[in-house]
């Protein structure tokens, strides 16, 4: 959009006889010219040295390296990363700048090229690097040994802010401790890592993503124990699906952030033991557990202590666990705005009593995962009209999503309800399942739009 | 106490309203809390007392027009109510940024003048979104920027990125060995006519190899302008040291080695002052050539801090200049051998020392791909 209004100012300024065309950016100083610059992909910036005789050297006083050669990046060079290697050693030769303060880069590591991506990796760290992003996890075509270790100095950096790694990297420190007390982001996507040992030295960490692939620690004498620090704000814990074995059992997960606000766990690995807090900052959580009976019990407690969530999204795996969990109780949710649920089978009676105890939502997705049974009678209703209407349907319930619509006769008697229930309701949409032909939908669509509706403005779709 | 007497004890607390006057003489009175959004106006209030009444409006800077100055007092009325979320403020700042490139310009301009950072960093960000992707032509029509470099300037980042190997070597041995003739300057001060002998015989080389005037003043003047990064990554750790030393074992291979680095790493734990480049010239070998050598050669590069410029008069460009150097590559290596001979008498014995070192190293048990790092 900002392209065809450029042009169409450059066509007022050509009717315009006589007045000539003023150099716009140029009133700005060098440095805010570097400043915008250091926006741009490095290949970018480096072009503008073409523009004008003011751009030329503008770009080497960048502090700010942005090195893309993935495939999706529009400055990708293909044939082989050789061009690549040399467009970046160029950039370092030509770079006029006394220190890096951020470097992305992201690039395969060709055979043999080991040693230049590390001589690049070790120009760059120092007292001034502030943000570092390695992504070297493109496929390579070199067999054995192919991670590259980490100079040292990054993981005793007292400058580095943000931290970011992922592929084919090992991170060791031979004396001492990882010490890392700037260090606000940190997302870790190894191969093999060790968490303990990076988390123990990041005591300021807000941001954290941490995606386990291989089973840790590196010595069987030590427990397998994440304890996350607690100044974290957000948390995103997944392990991987491409996990070839197993992970051991977690010993200990300890998630005590008392100032966490997001939060999004993928996990199936056992935790033998887990330990967590109160949340009360807490906006988003999503869950996406799988755990054993034995284990099932953290799994209750930490959704007692997200409480006071605006979101709530619980996967599938999650939602079997709970379901079968003895003693399941559902919390209250004061502030909850969205709930999201994928659930193994459609019950109206557990939905109602959670609506109860979400009194303020206004956003609520359902996605009915349980297999469509072609064989088998339909089951009889089990809807019962509730007696008291939740709070949350008659005042703040305005768009509600399903999923999976397999036209049970419970979850035609639901959606009704809310139809007719619900006076805030804005928009409804019914995705039926997919093996539900055309007409089937279509007559879904009749049968709905029949009801009568609480709110004249509510609109129905379903697809 | 009357509210006017208060106000003149406390002007920056009692007074609601800023005064501030923009280029064009013209004074208004703005909200305190919109004002002091801007930490230019900000230390105006608080450092110099200014502001409080119309006779001290405080003077905003020359770039801040009337048109962006109202821009300006938009943004911070809404982004300095504290509730908002980051949802909101991202939409707004979206809708904010729809103007033309021309008073985007003015606004960057503006917002760096009053300091006001959150707002630069989103017209920079604007104004690179514009850049990004575009050809020049069409970058030169949008800022009307003038078209006033020559056609050889405009193919110099070109030929900064030639792809051959040899010419890429090359370029980095000249670059090394005149940066190795800075040092010797610098350190070998006392010795006059050794530096002007010196000098010359570089000089020759250059002219030799590339036919033109390689400007000897040029190579006296380069400043290390890299030097603060560089030097503190001479007391990196033993990782970069265990790799040079490893890149010896290659001696008795087919590439030329600077042993630069294990050198570094030998003269460093024994305190001499020379950062000696010891060329151990061999044939070239096109597919070994930079996974052996770039990574040294670069840290040395990057050590030492050329700046780029001085490479710039040691550009081997074209097809022919490649052969005619091919040829001369034997003379070449050993004027160089020679040439270094003159300036490092000890190099001999640095040679032994680091061969004996490359032959420890190579007991060591190899990785499958048979370069020298292992990790």
């Amino acid at each position: 959009m900002p392209k065809r209004k450029q042009r169409k100012v450059e066509e007022e300024d050509s009717t315009r006889t006589g007045t000539p065309k003023i150099d716009l950016i140029s009133t700005l100083p060098d440095s805010l010219l570097c400043h915008i610059l250091s926006f741009l992909p490095t290949r970018c910036a480096m072009a503008t040295s073409v523009l004008a005789r003011r751009w030329r050297h503008l770009w080497k006083d960048l502090l700010v390296l942005d090195l893309d050669n993935s495939k999706h990046s529009p400055y990708y060079l293909p044939g082989g990363t050789h061009r690549f290697i040399a467009f970046v050693n160029a950039v370092f030769a030509q770079s006029k700048a006394p220190h890096v303060k951020k470097l992305r880069l992201a690039c395969d590591i060709p055979r043999g090229e080991k040693k230049t991506i590390k001589t690049w990796i070790h120009t760059v760290v120092g007292p001034h690097l502030q943000e570092l992003y390695l992504d070297l996890s493109l496929p390579c075509n070199e067999f054995g040994n192919r991670d590259i270790k980490l100079p040292e100095e990054v993981l005793t950096s007292a400058s580095l802010e943000s931290l970011v790694l992922k592929g084919h990297m090992v991170l060791t420190v031979y004396d001492g401790f990882v010490d890392l007390p700037s260090l606000k982001n940190l997302e870790l996507d190894l191969n093999y890592v060790d968490p303990e040992f990076v988390l123990d030295g990041c005591w300021a960490l807000e941001n954290l993503k941490l995606t386990l692939h291989e089973s840790f620690p590196l010595n069987a004498s030590d427990p397998p124990v994440i304890q996350m620090p607690g100044s974290l704000k957000r948390l995103t814990l997944i392990q991987a699906d491409d996990t070839e074995e197993d992970l051991n059992d977690i010993e200990d997960l300890v998630i005590d952030t008392p100032l966490l606000e997001y939060l999004s766990i993928t996990l199936w690995a056992r935790c033998l033991q887990v330990s967590i807090s109160n949340y009360p900052n807490m906006v988003e959580a999503h869950l996406d557990i799988d755990q054993d009976k034995e284990q099932v019990g953290w799994m209750l407690e930490l959704l007692k202590a997200l409480h006071q969530t605006k979101l709530l999204d619980l996967k599938l795996s999650t939602m079997e666990c709970l379901l079968v969990a003895p003693a399941f109780e559902l919390p209250e949710f004061s502030r909850l705005l969205n709930l999201e649920l994928e659930i193994p089978y459609f019950n109206s009676g557990f939905l109602i009593k959670l609506l109860h105890n979400c009194h303020m939502l206004q956003v609520l997705t359902l996605h009915n995962r349980e297999k469509v049974s072609t064989v088998e009678p339909e089951e009889p209703n089990c809807w019962t009209l509730p007696m008291k209407d939740p709070d949350c349907v008659i005042s703040h319930l305005k768009i509600f999503e399903f999923k999976g619509y397999q036209d049970s006769a419970d979850e035609h008697a639901f959606v009704a309800y809310l139809l007719e229930r619900g006076p805030i309701l804005k928009t409804m949409k019914i995705h039926a399942h997919r093996s539900l032909g055309l007409k089937y939908k279509h007559r879904i669509r009749q049968e709905l739009s029949t009801i009568p509706r609480s709110s004249k403005t509510c609109k129905l779709k379903v697809t | 106490m009357s509210e006017i007497d208060m106000a003149v004890s406390k002007p920056e607390i009692m007074q609601p309203y800023i005064w501030l006057q923009t280029p064009d003489g013209a004074i208004q009175q703005v909200e305190q809390e919109i004002a002091m959004f801007c930490p230019f106006i900000c230390q105006e209030v608080i450092q110099k007392g200014t502001g409080s009444s119309k006779n001290c409006a405080i003077c905003l800077p020359q770039r801040v027009t009337p048109t962006i100055f109202s821009l300006i007092l938009d943004y911070c009325r809404f982004h300095q109510v504290a509730g908002r979320s980051n949802k909101e403020r991202k939409s707004y700042d979206e809708k904010f940024m729809r103007m033309d490139t021309k008073q985007l310009c003015e606004l960057t301009s503006a917002a760096d003048s009053l300091q006001l950072k959150p707002l630069v960093d989103l017209t920079s960000r604007t104004l690179a979104r514009i850049i990004e992707g575009k050809s020049p032509e069409e970058i030169r029509g949008i800022f009307n920027l003038p078209d006033d470099l020559t056609e050889e300037e405009k193919l110099e980042p070109l030929k900064n990125t030639t792809a051959d190997p040899r010419i890429r070597l090359l370029n980095r041995l000249y670059a090394k060995k005149r940066k190795e003739l800075k040092e010797r300057e610098r350190l070998k001060n006392v010795e006059v006519e050794e530096e002007n002998v010196d000098d010359r015989s570089v000089d020759d080389l250059l002219s030799f190899i590339n036919g033109n005037d390689a400007d000897p003043k040029e190579m006296k003047n380069s400043k290390n302008k890299k030097k603060n990064r560089r030097r503190k990554e001479q007391q990196t750790s033993s990782s970069l040291k265990e790799a040079s030393e490893l890149n010896n074992k290659e001696i008795n291979g087919h590439n030329i080695i600077p042993q630069t680095d294990g050198a570094n790493g030998v003269s460093e734990a024994s305190q001499s002052n020379t950062e000696d480049s010891t060329f151990v010239p061999r044939e070239f070998d096109d597919g070994d050539i930079d996974e052996d050598i770039d990574p040294a050669l670069q840290e040395k590069l990057d050590r030492r801090g050329a700046s780029e410029q001085r490479l710039s008069c040691l550009r081997v460009t074209s097809r022919s200049q490649v052969q005619a150097v091919e040829s001369a590559t034997d003379v070449i290596i050993r004027e160089v051998e020679d040439f270094a001979r003159i300036l490092n008498s000890d190099w001999p014995e640095r040679m032994q020392e680091l061969l004996s070192l490359g032959q420890e190293r190579k007991a060591m048990p190899f990785t499958s791909n048979g370069n020298s790092f292992l990790r």
